[in-house]
């Protein structure tokens, strides 16, 4: 009897164990299964409470990041207490990584998600407008968003413009860029140079002779990455560069850059600077910032476009004191207040909440605030409450950030949100002044409509990809390089685009002077 | 036949029988275990080659794109043939876009460089993750390697500078060349890592791996370039297999954390053979087992049985044994030792009634009465100066004696038996005035037959004591006759008989009677059931005379032996 009981045992025993095993995935999956009804429910749940309280309107808004903005959900939620207090709207915010900003947006638009409020930043307004992706605001400004011409001045407010209709409304940044150079002032006190002293081209070209003669191992001039050095863009690049205004578009002449004396001249310059060893062997290879090389000692300084506050910005970056010399006017171009203009989605279906939303935010200080800078005390901290300025929260700085303050410009009115500390507290003020003072292109407010000459623009685009960047770097020799260009481009269709541009810029004095 | 101990002998069954049944088991047990682990290690080297061939077919793909370009492309050509600074600008740039585009659809290549000493071209493109300051290392090794004439390689190698391990191979013609570079971590990334058992890393000639240092460090392995057998190394110890990357200085390597045979099995495997391994303590639980029901109560039976050949009778076997055999065996025994020591007290107890018989034989035989009597006489007749018959007296007395004095169990012919008669009776005469007659009529054939001493005698004497009629003399009568087998030998006397209720009694069974009225008869009742048991027998009775006293014998072929 014993032995049997024994038996009996030992096996119930192994073969609970071998289900055991099996079942335990059984387990888990309900778990799951449980879980997910769970979380059903809740959603059914916090629907319904939405469906009772009056409705508030759901806006979907997109963004882009290139830094650290995993708070995204606390600070929404704070600003959805204000819009929704304000006006019955609750925002969802949808953070791309910059990186492949344009392809995910490209993929929201064409698949009919959601979306209503977006930037239109790196793929220019008028591809969108082409497209059909975005509506037409000429009214609903009228309507809903009377506040928002003053906010950010009525020319600007006309570089959203497509072929006469309101598409994007840019924000209040700095819409405006004066060229110049800037370089590291503790070299130039080393080798005693004159800051003050230096005005030109040549002037520059002097100081940095003498300190490349003594910092052999320093990069003289060193270009913002990719991008193509300027030294003295006084033109309007009509969007292209592929016939543009000369002498900040005050004529209102489309001709061909590249042809001009002032063209020839600068690379010409920069050619013998290249020579002279005063601009980086390998600058078309370069992947770094200019602020990046510099910051590790590698270079003196760099061209670039600038505006109120630069060296401040420039020396926090790179831990240099650095010195900025002004090589032409401020000139403001179409492309400064396109480059990133908020738009409203066609297939919308919220365009009066959303442009209610917009004037509500080129307006509200509390809300610019927070989406540019977080939630006070967790993010940043007020460090002169009277003067605006406030710095990275306790504990906090750049790298360690859950929400990066680096992003400004982007959201509608930084102008009525708060100074980052090392900035005058009359910086929103400069920069507003700034932006008003800038000359303002002729074609301000025109955008080139590219239709026409599409392939020709291609084919030229390559062209110029090719020689622009080496002619500008100063690395092939303009005496042989741009005549070679031109006739490419002439081959490749040039004076069509540039007749293309001159028919569409008279038309469109015509149709601004009949306003 | 070897004479050896139940136990060891069950034990030893039992071994030869589990032994090799276990023993198979685990053979059993360990070689599925090899087998899988064997499967397991063959599925591992698979995937490896899979993987192996993968890297060595992105390897080709770049290859022949730059080959192709090297050959064939418009630009290179130009890049080649011309000497103009300017041409050389634009053909590399047209060669570079080629290259960029390719970049953007090869998934591992890290970038590609474009070099040419002498028209001052060096165009690099890299992807994101190579930081300028890694690309312009990498750069500088590749040129200056070139400038020392190293030129084409046949093969590609490993260049591991700013944390960013390359693969990098030149092709080109005429000065001028095309690095590629071929992004290790993103290879090693596009390797399905999968789980903590087993990581996947390349190998130089050099045995530096590239990418998993940590855990290689952590783990402690080390490689070498054997690539065709499986290594162990590292502690936990892992496996590690390898496969060479054609056309590279590389190994791909695969470490799978292996602490044996044991890690790669799952839960039921693992349980399966526990189970099996536990097998082995069937063997002691068998010994526990037989121990407690078959070994120990036999031993309790055996030393039992010691106990009770030493003599210590009182033992009894325990019967509360589990099996039925031991049982039957320790009732059985039970049994045997009450039925001995039944045997054993009746045979005391017979004992004791012969040494009681003997006593009373021997009080008997002294029976001071007579012989105080016969002294009486004696010193009466010595009075009367009677000396011939004093002499007589004293003779016929030491006869009686010498007679009375033999063993009380022993047998005498019959024959002796009537002498000692017949002296009594004349010692009896030779007492008394009265008269005293005998007749004997016994065939001369029965002298020799055998009885115990004092048996006829007795009777006699109590015919002496008891049957004699006042004023007449006593007359006895012995005579023997034969039927069938059986001898009867009476006695009978002329007195008053017996009475009635002694007749019941001494013919009943007289065990505990041993009173002196009664003690003659009793010893040779006595005498004769303890010497013929039930093969003779005593009558009393009356006739017409007096009383009468029969024995009859069974007679056997030969004579009755003594059985004393």
């Amino acid at each position: 009897m014993k032995k049997k009981l024994a038996t009996v045992l030992m096996g119930i025993m192994i073969f609970t164990l071998l289900a055991g095993c099996a079942g335990g995935n059984k387990a888990t999956e309900k778990e799951v299964n449980t879980d997910g009804n769970a979380a059903e429910v809740k959603a059914t749940e916090g629907a319904e409470k939405e469906v009772k309280a009056e409705e508030p309107t759901t806006l979907h808004l997109a963004i882009f990041n290139y830094a650290n903005m995993d708070d995204m959900d606390a600070v929404l939620k704070k600003a959805n207490e204000i819009t929704l207090r304000e006006l019955n709207i609750v925002l969802e915010i949808e953070v791309i990584p910059g990186s492949s900003w344009q392809q995910q947006m490209n993929m929201i638009l064409s698949s009919g998600e959601e979306l209503d409020i977006f930037p239109a930043f790196a793929t220019p307004l008028a591809t969108y407008v082409a497209n059909g992706q975005v509506q037409a605001l000429d009214e609903l400004l009228a309507q809903y968003g009377a506040d928002i011409p003053e906010a950010i001045g009525a020319d600007y407010l006309d570089c959203g413009k497509v072929s006469g209709k309101l598409y994007g409304i840019t924000t209040n940044r700095d819409l405006a860029a004066q060229n110049g150079f800037w370089m590291r002032k503790d070299l130039c006190d080393k080798y005693n140079i004159d800051v003050n002293s230096l005005k030109t081209l040549e002037d520059i070209e002097k100081a940095l002779l003498t300190i490349h003669k003594g910092e052999p191992d320093l990069y003289p001039v060193v270009p913002q990455s990719n991008a193509v050095p300027v030294g003295i863009s006084n033109w309007d690049d009509l969007s292209n560069g592929l016939g543009v205004l000369m002498d900040y578009g005050k004529e209102l002449q489309v001709v061909n850059l590249y042809e001009t004396e002032e063209y020839k001249n600068y690379t010409e310059t920069m050619h013998r600077w290249y020579q002279e060893g005063l601009i980086m062997k390998d600058v078309l290879n370069n992947t770094e910032t200019s602020e990046s090389l510099v910051r590790s000692g590698k270079a003196v300084g760099a061209f670039a476009g600038m505006k109120p506050g630069f060296e401040e910005q420039v020396q926090r970056d790179t831990g240099y004191e650095v010195v900025r010399i002004n090589l032409a006017e401020p000139l403001s171009l179409t492309g400064n207040a396109a480059g990133l203009t908020w738009c409203i989605s066609s297939n919308s279906k919220n365009s009066e909440a959303a442009m209610k939303f917009l004037n509500f935010a080129y307006t509200s200080f509390e809300l610019n605030n927070l989406l540019i800078y977080g939630i006070e005390n967790v993010h940043y901290k007020y460090v002169d409450k009277d003067n605006n300025i406030i710095d990275y929260a306790d504990g906090l700085d750049a790298n360690t950030t859950p929400y990066s303050p680096s992003l400004g410009w982007a959201w509608f009115n930084q102008f009525k949100a708060a100074i980052w500390n090392g900035n005058s507290p009359d910086y929103w003020n400069e920069l507003a002044e700034f932006n008003a003072k800038a000359i303002k292109s002729g074609a301000m407010g025109y955008t080139f409509d590219s239709s026409n000459v599409k392939a020709e623009i291609t084919t030229c685009t390559n062209i110029t990809d090719k020689y622009v960047r080496a002619l500008q770097a100063g690395v092939v020799d303009p005496k042989e390089a741009l005549p070679q260009m031109n006739e490419e481009l002439k081959k490749a269709g040039l004076d069509k685009i540039i007749a293309e541009k001159q028919v569409q810029i008279d038309e469109w004095v015509k149709a601004k002077g009949n306003q | 036949m070897k004479i050896e101990t139940f136990k060891r002998k069950i034990l030893g069954v039992l071994f030869r029988i589990l032994f090799p049944i276990i023993l198979l088991l685990l053979f059993y047990n360990f070689y599925s275990i090899h087998i899988y682990n064997d499967k397991i290690e063959q599925s591992n080297r698979t995937r490896l080659i899979i993987y192996q061939n993968q890297i060595q077919k992105k390897i080709k793909n770049v290859e022949t794109f730059v080959a192709e370009i090297v050959a064939n492309n418009y630009s290179f050509q130009q890049l080649v043939n011309t000497e103009n600074s300017l041409d050389a600008y634009t053909g590399a740039w047209e060669v570079m876009q080629s290259l960029k585009s390719n970049l953007a659809m090869q998934e591992e290549v890290g970038g590609y460089v474009l070099y040419n000493k002498d028209k001052k071209v060096e165009q690099a493109v890299f992807i994101k993750g190579f930081t300028y300051d890694t690309q312009l290392k990498i750069r500088k090794y590749v040129t200056s390697s070139l400038e020392k004439s190293e030129g084409l390689s046949k093969e590609w190698h490993i260049l591991d500078v700013g944390s960013k391990p390359v693969l990098y191979r030149i092709l080109g013609r005429n000065e001028t060349y095309i690095i590629s570079f071929i992004d290790m971590e993103k290879c090693s990334l596009a390797m399905e890592k999968g789980n903590d058992v087993s990581r996947i890393t390349f190998c130089t000639s050099l045995n530096q791996a590239i990418v998993e240092k940590d855990y290689i460090n952590k783990n402690q392995i080390s490689f070498d370039y054997d690539n065709d057998n499986i290594v162990f190394s590292g502690k936990p110890r892992h496996m590690v297999i390898g496969e060479k990357i054609q056309n590279t200085d590389l190994s791909l390597k695969m470490m799978i954390s292996n602490s044996g045979y044991i890690s790669n099995l799952n839960h039921v495997q693992l349980i399966l053979m526990i189970v099996s391994l536990l097998t082995i303590l069937i063997i002691p639980i068998s010994i526990w087992w037989i121990e407690k029901y078959i070994t120990s109560p036999l031993k309790k039976l055996m030393d039992t049985m010691e106990r009770i050949k030493e003599g210590h009778t009182e033992e009894k076997m325990e019967d509360d044994f589990g099996i039925i055999e031991y049982r039957r065996v320790s009732d059985t025994f039970n049994t045997m030792i009450y039925e001995i020591k039944k045997f054993k007290i009746e045979a005391y107890e017979n004992e004791i009634e012969k040494k009681r018989a003997q006593l009373q034989y021997l009080q008997l035989q002294i029976r001071p009465h007579f012989f105080l009597n016969c002294l009486k006489i004696i010193y009466a007749r010595v009075e009367c100066q009677k000396y011939q018959q004093i002499q007589e007296m004293i003779l016929a007395i030491s006869q009686h004696i010498r007679y009375n004095f033999k063993d009380n169990l022993s047998l005498v012919p019959l024959q002796l038996e009537l002498e000692h008669i017949k002296n009594y009776i004349r010692i009896q005469q030779l007492s008394t005035s009265y008269t005293i007659e005998y007749d004997i009529s016994i065939a001369s054939k029965f002298y020799e037959f055998k009885i115990p001493t004092l048996t006829l005698e007795t009777f006699v004497e109590n015919s002496f004591k008891y049957g004699m009629k006042p004023g007449v003399g006593l007359m006895l009568k012995i005579e023997a006759t034969e039927t069938k087998g059986k001898l009867h030998i009476r006695i009978e006397d002329n007195g008053t008989g017996f009475p009635e209720d002694m007749l019941n009694i001494i013919n009943g069974d007289m065990e505990n009677i041993y009173s002196d009225q009664y003690v003659g008869i009793a010893n040779v009742k006595k005498r004769i059931k303890l010497i013929y048991g039930e093969k003779a027998s005593i009558y009393f009775y009356n006739s017409n005379h007096g009383a009468a006293v029969e024995i009859v014998f069974q007679i056997t072929e030969g004579e009755e032996g003594d059985q004393g």
